[in-house]
C-alpha cells in the first residue's frame, strides 16, 4: 500500500481488518502472525519496482 | 535375486518388459512391504490393494497379448493425497475433504495410467499441502520429521515401499522431504507438469513434484507426465524434452555456480561443511565451480513468496473457511486468515517482485549450467511438530525454475543430507545432465534402517 513505511503502520491496518472480521479478542490472539505479515509487506516495499513492470501470474 | 520392492522405476520397468517379473508380483511385493512398515511410518492415506492388483492383472494380460503397455508398465506409484483419482478418496489430509471422492483423474494420474504405471494408493499429505504436520515418520529415525508437505510420498519411497511417488511443491514441499528422507526429488519448471486435478495451495506457485531414488527415474517419470495441458491455464505450451537421453549423455562435467551469502548464514555448521566438502569433490572430479552472487531482488523473495501463498490459499479456501473454520488445523487456519487481511495492492506488489526476481535470476546463469546450495539448512529436525524449514527451496518455487535434490551423505546423527541443483526456466535437460553427473560422481545411495 503506497505511503506505508513502518511495520507498526502496516500492523495497525492489518489488526483493524482482523478486528472487523473476527473481533477484538481474536485479533489480539493473532497479534504475532499479523506482525509477521506486516513485516513481510514492509520487506516487499523496500525494493524499488519499475513502473512499467507488470505482474506475470503464469 | 534382488527383492522386487527395492528396485527403482527403470529396473522394474525393464524386468516387466523382458517378462522377468510380472506386474502382479511387483505390486504384491510393494503392498507387502507397505503393509509391514506402515504402522510405524504412516506413509499411506489410502492403500488401494484391490485396485492395484486389478490394474496389475490388466497390465499382465496386455503383456501376454503383446500390446504396447507403456514405458512405466507394471511400476507401482503413490500419489500425494491432493491429486485427484477417480473413485478413490482424496482427502488432502483434511477434515473438510475427509469424504471427498473425485469423479475424474488429475492429468498426471491419467498420464501415469496411460504410461502403464499402477497407482498403489494415496500418500499422506499435510493438511491441504501446507504446514500442519502429518502423522508420517521419517524412516531414518521415527523421532524426526520426514518433512512436508509431501510427507508420505518421501517416506514411502525412502522406505522402499514404492519406487516413485508424486508430491507437490509451493514452497519446499517436494525437495525438502526428499532431502530429509535421503532420496531424489525433482520440481520441474512451473507449468511443465499439469496441475489440473491437483488441489491447490497457490495457483501461481504450485508445482507437481517427483520423488524417486535416482536421477534417471526422475527423468522417466517426467517424460511420462510432463507436457502441455489445455485444462491447466499455467501449463507450458512447449513440448517436453528428451530427459532420459540427457541422463544417458551426462559424461561432461557441468559448470556449477555455488551460492553462499544467505545460504551459508542460514545453514548449520555441519551442513555448511558437508556442502563445501561435496563441492570440492565435484570440482576435483572435473566440474567447473565458481561462486555466484544472488540478484538484489532475492532480498524480497521469501516475504513475497509467503504473501502470495497466503492470499491465494485464502482465495481458494474462502467459502469453505467461512462455513467450516473450526475444521481447519491451526497453521493453515492462520495462513488463510493472514491472506484474508492482506491488502490486494500488497499481493500485487509481491507478484511484480516475483517477476523482477524471475528476470534478474536469468542473468545469474550467464556462465554456469546450474546453481548449487544445500537442499535444506539442516538435516530433518528431531521434532514432529514441524515439517522443517522451507527457506532454501522456496525461492526457486517462487521463480518457477527447475530444481532437484540429490542425497549427498549422512549427518553425525545418521540423518540424510542433500545438495540442491537449480537451473534456468525450461532447462530441465541441462539440469538432468548435471544432476546425473553429480550423482555418478558422488556415488551416494542411502538406505534407511527399516
Amino acid at each position: 500500500m503506497a505511503g506505508r513505511s513502518t511495520i507498526d503502520d502496516v500492523f495497525n491496518i492489518l489488526y483493524a481488518q482482523a478486528q472487523k472480521l473476527w473481533g477484538e479478542a481474536y485479533a489480539e490472539h493473532k497479534r504475532a502472525a499479523l506482525r509477521q505479515t506486516a513485516e513481510e509487506i514492509v520487506t516487499t516495499e523496500q525494493m524499488a519496482i519499475a513502473p512499467d513492470l507488470e505482474p506475470r501470474f503464469f | 535375486m534382488t527383492a522386487l520392492h527395492t528396485l527403482g522405476v527403470a529396473d522394474m520397468a525393464t524386468l516387466v518388459r523382458q517378462r522377468d517379473a510380472s506386474p502382479v508380483e511387483i505390486v504384491n511385493a510393494c503392498l507387502e512391504r507397505s503393509e509391514a512398515l506402515d504402522s510405524t511410518i504412516q506413509a499411506w492415506a489410502t492403500l488401494d490393494r484391490q485396485g492395484a492388483i486389478a490394474a496389475a492383472k490388466r497390465c499382465e494380460a496386455a503383456l501376454q497379448r503383446g500390446a504396447d503397455v507403456g514405458p512405466l508398465a507394471g511400476v507401482p506409484i503413490g500419489l500425494k493425497d491432493i491429486i485427484y483419482t477417480a473413485g478413490l478418496r482424496t482427502a488432502a489430509g483434511s477434515r473438510v475433504y475427509a469424504n471427498f471422492v473425485p469423479t475424474y483423474d488429475a492429468t498426471v494420474t491419467t498420464r501415469l495410467r496411460q504410461a502403464g504405471a499402477i497407482v498403489l494408493g494415496k500418500t499422506v499429505t499435510t493438511e491441504f499441502a501446507t504446514a500442519d504436520p502429518s502423522p508420517t515418520r521419517n524412516p531414518w529415525n521415527t523421532a524426526h520429521t520426514p518433512g512436508g508437505s509431501s510427507s508420505g510420498s518421501a517416506a514411502s519411497v525412502a522406505a522402499r515401499m514404492i519406487p516413485a511417488a508424486l508430491g507437490s511443491q509451493t514452497g519446499g514441499s517436494t525437495l525438502r522431504p526428499a532431502s530429509y528422507c535421503g532420496i531424489v526429488g525433482l520440481k520441474a519448471t512451473y507449468g511443465r507438469i499439469s496441475r489440473y486435478g491437483v488441489i491447490p495451495v497457490s495457483w501461481c506457485l504450485d508445482h507437481v513434484g517427483i520423488l524417486v531414488r535416482s536421477v534417471r527415474d526422475a527423468a522417466l517419470i517426467l517424460e511420462a507426465i510432463g507436457g502441455p495441458d489445455p485444462n491447466d491455464p499455467g501449463a507450458l505450451e512447449t513440448p517436453i524434452g528428451s530427459y532420459t537421453l540427457a541422463v544417458e549423455h551426462s559424461d561432461q562435467p557441468p559448470r556449477i555456480g555455488v551460492l553462499h551469502e544467505f545460504f551459508d548464514d542460514a545453514a548449520d555448521a555441519e551442513t555448511r561443511q558437508h556442502t563445501a566438502a561435496t563441492v570440492q569433490r565435484l570440482e576435483r572430479a572435473g566440474a567447473k565451480v565458481r561462486d555466484v552472487l544472488l540478484p538484489p531482488s532475492f532480498a524480497t523473495v521469501l516475504a513475497a513468496q509467503r504473501l502470495i501463498m497466503k492470499v491465494e490459499a485464502a482465495a481458494f479456501h474462502a467459502d469453505l473457511f467461512a462455513k467450516q473454520r473450526d475444521l481447519y488445523g491451526p497453521k493453515l487456519r492462520e495462513t488463510i486468515e493472514m491472506g484474508l487481511v492482506t491488502p490486494g495492492v500488497d499481493y500485487l506488489r509481491a507478484q511484480r517482485l516475483r517477476r523482477l526476481f524471475q528476470d534478474e535470476l536469468r542473468q545469474v546463469f550467464t556462465d554456469v549450467d546450474v546453481l548449487l546450495t544445500p537442499s535444506a539448512p539442516a538435516p530433518a529436525p528431531r521434532d514432529l511438530t514441524t515439517t522443517g524449514d522451507a527457506r532454501f527451496q522456496a525461492p526457486w518455487s517462487h521463480a518457477g525454475v527447475p530444481t532437484i535434490t540429490l542425497p549427498s551423505g549422512l549427518s553425525q546423527h545418521g540423518m540424510p543430507l542433500g545438495i540442491q541443483l537449480i537451473a534456468p526456466a525450461s532447462h530441465e535437460e541441462p539440469l538432468f545432465r548435471a544432476a546425473s553427473w553429480c550423482e555418478a560422481t558422488l556415488g551416494v545411495t542411502l538406505v534407511p534402517p527399516v
